[in-house]
């Protein structure tokens, strides 16, 4: 079967990006070990959150879970995060658990690569550990509705001197 | 040699109907994009906050869904017919598809433009993600599968037998036809 020189070069050239594409994603979770997200926080009914022990309590929840370890549990609503803002200490592990009652949303702690998807009906779980003292922003990065661009929160990573426990 | 659209006459037509349309979309679409572009920067903020969603998910699905598809279906069944030097097995297909996909466009994008005003109680600003639960109007999903099931009739035509050979023969040498292998 004759094929054109033109069909043989388009049809190489999408081989050979399919190869690279494969590529990149194989060396980012073998070599880099960069790591999905997954399902392992469970999932919660949106209308049983406000019954739930670990999102019903509307102040900020920080719980220290060993020595240098933290629990963090975060409701991603239309159109801000609950609480807005967490307190951990400098050098600490957090693990977030965050929900959604309401559509999709983002939660992606700024200039760092933590960066989670909130799907309603299901806990989001992620462990971030925060080297250095600061303000960090929490942004929604997954478009939610009307308010999407005001919704933010902040992280607040503050030296161990000066941590004085929970928030 | 011939013109193509001299060969097949009925073909043109609808690719430069599919084309047209695409063009328009594009243009439609990339207006809004403009607006947001002067809103964005401070220039000329002609768009309310309220309303910069509703602007936006008119760019996206105008340009990234309505204009790439009016696009590729025009060009599609131009490289077709000229492929398969035959041309299109059923123009009523062609017609139902392009008409499909008009329709769907129309009722799609009036739902988005909806949002614009607040007496229409419709609205569709769920950007061209469009991700659930999120819920736009339900003509916007319906307008969608209209266009969406309009590529499906445009796509069926391409590949199925029979079809018509050029009205003149080509001077650039014979070449096997599906109907005389």
């Amino acid at each position: 079967m004759d094929i054109h020189r033109y069909e043989r070069l388009w049809l190489a050239g999408a081989l050979v990006l399919i190869v690279l594409f494969i590529g990149t994603i194989t060396y980012g979770a073998v070599v880099v070990g960069v790591e999905m997200v997954s399902a392992s926080g469970g999932t919660i009914a949106p209308d049983e959150i406000p019954n739930d022990d670990r999102f019903s309590d509307p102040r900020p929840r920080v719980e220290q879970v060993g020595e240098n370890e933290y629990e963090a549990y975060v409701i991603a609503r239309q159109f801000l995060f609950q609480p807005r803002q967490l307190r951990v200490p400098e050098g600490s592990t957090v693990t977030f658990y965050v929900t959604s009652p309401d559509v999709l949303h983002g939660f992606e702690v700024v200039g760092t690569n933590a960066n989670m998807m909130v799907i309603p009906g299901q806990v989001t779980k992620a462990t971030v550990e925060f080297e250095e003292a600061g303000s960090y922003g929490v942004v929604c990065n997954e478009y939610c509705g009307a308010g999407h661009h005001t919704m933010e929160g902040s992280i607040e990573v503050v030296p161990q001197s000066e941590w004085e426990g929970g928030n | 040699m011939a013109l193509f659209r001299d060969e097949y006459p009925a073909e043109a037509r609808i690719i430069r109907l599919a084309l047209a349309s695409s063009f328009v979309a594009l243009g439609i679409g990339a207006l809004f994009g403009l607006l947001q572009a002067l809103n964005r920067t401070g220039v000329l903020p002609l768009i309310s906050p309220t309303d910069y969603y509703t602007a936006l998910t008119a760019h996206g699905v105008l340009l990234a869904l309505i204009f790439t598809i009016f696009f590729l279906v025009a060009v599609f069944t131009w490289a077709v017919v000229r492929s398969l030097e035959r041309g299109l097995p059923d123009l009523r297909l062609a017609k139902l598809a392009y008409g499909l996909m008009v329709i769907g466009t129309v009722t799609t994008t009036v739902t988005i433009l909806g949002g614009f005003v607040p007496e229409i109680p419709m609205s569709a600003d769920v950007l061209y993600t469009m991700y659930a639960p999120m819920q736009a109007h339900p003509g916007f999903y319906g307008g969608l599968a209209l266009f969406l099931i309009g590529t499906w009739v445009a796509g069926f035509d391409w590949f199925r037998p029979g079809g018509a050979g050029a009205m003149t023969t080509r001077t650039s040498g014979f070449r096997c036809r599906p109907s005389w292998c």
